[in-house]
């Protein structure tokens, strides 16, 4: 026994005094694993010995557990007694498999009462006062009742779930410990701190007075001799026990892409205005929906490198987006995987297609946020002339370069959007091809956040210039397609049938080539409060032009 | 390079009348505010509310194809230029009533006009360039020659299209005074 008792670093500066100190802390209801803790010891692996193991090393054989003498310990309220056995370790199995994940490793997270710190730090004055030199300034160094039913259940519960047990992982249990007396013990504290704690007895806290992080501040700003008159010390013994709520839940997953879309009735998210459907489908329904069945998320959101409107097509490579799948039930896919899911999308709908389908980062998905600002975009749109174009005015216009225009916000969206003159660019500028009935396409790319249409109408001469303008005659445009959103992200990924799907880093591709820049109508939050305000009613054409 | 996986499936639209429905067509309506002096107005109101306001054909202005000096948004008691705002909301901008005067234009033959605001709402904007180049307003009234952006507030929408003139009554009322003269 004393052999084994070497396997610990502990305060204590004898064996005797250990076990001095073990038979006090026993005497007041201390379980063994409380003991081991407030005795210093500090090792993960002396918290792997079962309770039976400890005991027989710290305590006289007449004061060792039965099952008839186990109350709640002071010092840990049970959660490194009952909650470390085998039994609760199999509700937690259950638990995980009810809920339906796929994980390979996991972590856990306790929340524990917040009178636990209160009587924590009673039980280390009480301890003091007891042994004096022995525990003087090793309040901060004893483990804590979290760190120690990891250590001690951590790797067991890993054998029963069949996983890995991590500091850190995508997989989280959660449990969340209840204890009912935990505000009645901490209540000494309303009349100790008045303005602190009772002003937190409103709604807007939730009624909630008593948090970790305004008891542990409180408590350690508290002498030792003032806590002794406030509350008991040693902490007494509890006369309920814990309860214990079980949770799971994995880190968000983000699935990066491409989109094209080849419908002129299709909006990028589902359009309802007082919550009816004013079209059917999105384009955020029709990616989304293979994504989520695969995944099984609880939440998904959509975002992409801006947005075109309803009536444009997203033609070229297509748009760079993201979905953000919150909670993710199903995680273990291979690149195959992967690709039959693209495929899977693709079947759902000619009107949208995805490419370069892939996991991404976090940490990645900023790229898409910085590529925002500063990317260029470029388009080809159908338009009108009330006159027959000429060799002389297609050389005007290419010989353009660089227009910088005085963009009011367009008419279509003043009525959601701040009153603003913006000044944009049109970086180049050309017509294709002159066809019958004054009709020609022009292809330009323009910096982020231009309105094109307007560009081409004139908004009422409030886009200027323009092409109504620099041509000296009406225009209009009748159709708009999106050639390039051009953002460097995310990598290309060259389409396999099967085997090996590789993606390519670091490439010099084909985006580019061309200017780059933001979207001529409005961002992923302003379509959400088109959809979701239901004190303004929008209609039809106001999400019609581009 | 990787070519881009998807041919593009849809021709554009084509649409093969000599002229497509204007902007105006497209998404605004027109709505007319009759004057015994005959100084119409022309409101047009996007879908999403937001009223440009003009001024009507059937105006001496446009009628005798009149010559205008100037345009002043602003006169003794009143000052449209003066009207900062800010956000979506437009907090801060000047609220009108309908028959609260927009600007006053002057033209060579020594008449005035004063233009309304027509509908009861926020002053959004009005049409700075009018101040540079007046004639605007009659060579193009109801496109860069437009008067003033207005925003009627949501709960008196309904009633303030109300009392503006359909299409149809508007020509109507054109029909009258062709037979009253
Ligand atoms: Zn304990």
């Amino acid at each position: 026994m004393i052999d084994k008792m070497d396997m610990f670093s502990l305060f204590t500066r004898s064996f005797e005094e250990t076990k001095e100190v073990s038979k006090f802390l026993h005497q007041i209801g201390c379980c063994i694993r409380c003991i081991l803790r407030n005795l210093g010891e500090l090792n993960p692996a002396s918290y792997k010995l079962s309770i039976e193991e400890l005991e027989n090393m710290l305590l006289p054989a007449e004061s060792r557990t039965t099952a008839e003498n186990v109350c709640p310990c002071p010092g840990c309220l049970g959660i490194l007694q009952k909650f470390t056995e085998t039994a609760f370790l199999n509700q937690i199995y259950l638990k995980v498999k009810e809920d339906g994940f796929q994980f390979s490793d996991y972590q856990c997270s306790l929340v524990l009462p917040v009178s636990l710190i209160v009587r924590q730090k009673a039980l280390y004055i009480y301890l003091l006062n007891k042994f004096g030199e022995t525990y003087k300034g090793n309040e901060d160094k004893l483990a804590s009742v979290k760190d120690v039913w990891k250590w001690s259940c951590g790797f067991k519960l890993a054998n029963i779930l069949g996983s890995r047990f991590q500091n850190r992982s995508q997989f989280d249990i959660l449990m969340t410990f209840q204890y009912k007396d935990s505000d009645k013990e901490c209540a000494f504290l309303l009349d100790y701190l008045p303005d602190v704690f009772k002003k937190r007895k409103q709604r807007k806290f939730g009624f909630e007075t008593f948090t970790r992080a305004n008891v542990q501040k409180a408590v350690s700003d508290m002498t030792y001799s003032k806590l002794q008159d406030c509350t008991s010390c040693p902490p007494l013994i509890p006369t309920v026990e814990c309860t214990c709520d079980i949770s799971c839940s994995h880190e968000a997953v983000f699935i990066a892409g491409r989109y094209l879309k080849f419908s002129r009735e299709l909006s990028q998210t589902p359009w309802l205005i007082d919550g009816k459907r004013i079209m059917e489908g999105s384009v955020q329904e029709l990616i989304c929906e293979p994504i989520i069945q695969m995944f099984k998320p609880t939440d998904h959101k959509l975002s992409s490198s801006g947005r075109e409107d309803v009536d444009v097509r997203m033609l070229g490579l297509g748009r760079p987006f993201i979905v953000e799948l919150v909670n993710p039930h199903c995680v273990q896919f291979s690149l195959e995987d992967l690709a039959a899911l693209q495929k899977r999308i693709n079947n759902v709908s000619k009107d949208v297609q995805v490419r370069d389908l892939q996991i991404v980062s976090r940490k990645d998905t900023n790229l898409l946020k910085e590529g925002e600002i500063d990317k260029t975009k470029t388009y080809t749109a159908l338009c009108w002339c009330d006159r027959q174009l000429t060799e002389a005015d297609v050389e005007l216009v290419n010989s353009l370069k660089e227009i910088t225009l005085q963009q009011k916000t367009p008419l279509r969206v003043l009525h959601r959007r701040a009153a603003a003159t913006r000044e944009r660019s049109i970086h180049s500028l050309s017509i294709k091809s002159l066809l019958p009935n004054n009709r020609f396409t022009l292809e330009l790319t323009t910096q982020a956040g231009t309105y094109v249409k307007e560009f081409v109408h004139g908004d009422f001469g409030r886009t200027y210039p323009n092409k109504s303008q620099i041509l000296k005659a009406d225009c209009d445009i009748i159709d708009l397609d999106v050639e390039a959103v051009n953002v460097d992200w995310p990598p290309l990924v060259e389409p396999i049938e099967s085997g090996t799907l590789k993606i390519e880093n670091g490439q010099d591709n084909c985006l580019n080539s061309i200017e780059t820049r933001k979207d001529n109508c409005v961002d992923e939050k302003e379509t959400k409060e088109i959809c979701l305000n239901e004190n303004e009613t929008v209609t039809k054409s106001c999400k019609e032009e581009g | 390079m990787i070519e881009s996986d998807f041919e593009s499936p849809l021709p554009h639209r084509s649409n093969h009348n000599d002229k497509p429905p204007s902007v105006i067509e497209r998404y605004f309506k027109k709505r007319y505010k009759t004057d015994n002096k005959y100084e119409d107005q022309l409101v047009l109101t996007h879908s999403n509310r937001v009223c440009v306001v003009c001024v009507a054909n059937s105006h001496p202005l446009i009628e005798q194809k009149k010559s205008v000096t100037s345009v002043s948004f602003g006169e003794e008691g009143w000052n449209r230029l003066d009207n900062k705002f800010s956000g979506k909301s437009k907090r801060g901008a000047q609220w009108l009533d309908c028959k609260a005067p927009l600007c006053e234009v002057t033209c060579s033959d020594g008449t005035k006009y004063t233009l309304v605001c027509c509908v009861k709402g926020q002053l959004i904007e009005v049409n700075e360039n009018l101040q540079k180049t007046p004639q605007l307003l009659i060579d193009k009234p109801h496109g860069e020659g437009y008067l003033a952006v207005i925003l009627p507030g949501l709960k008196w929408f309904e009633h303030e299209m109300k009392q503006l003139k359909s299409e149809e009554d508007y020509q109507n009322e054109l029909e009258k005074r062709l037979h009253n003269s």
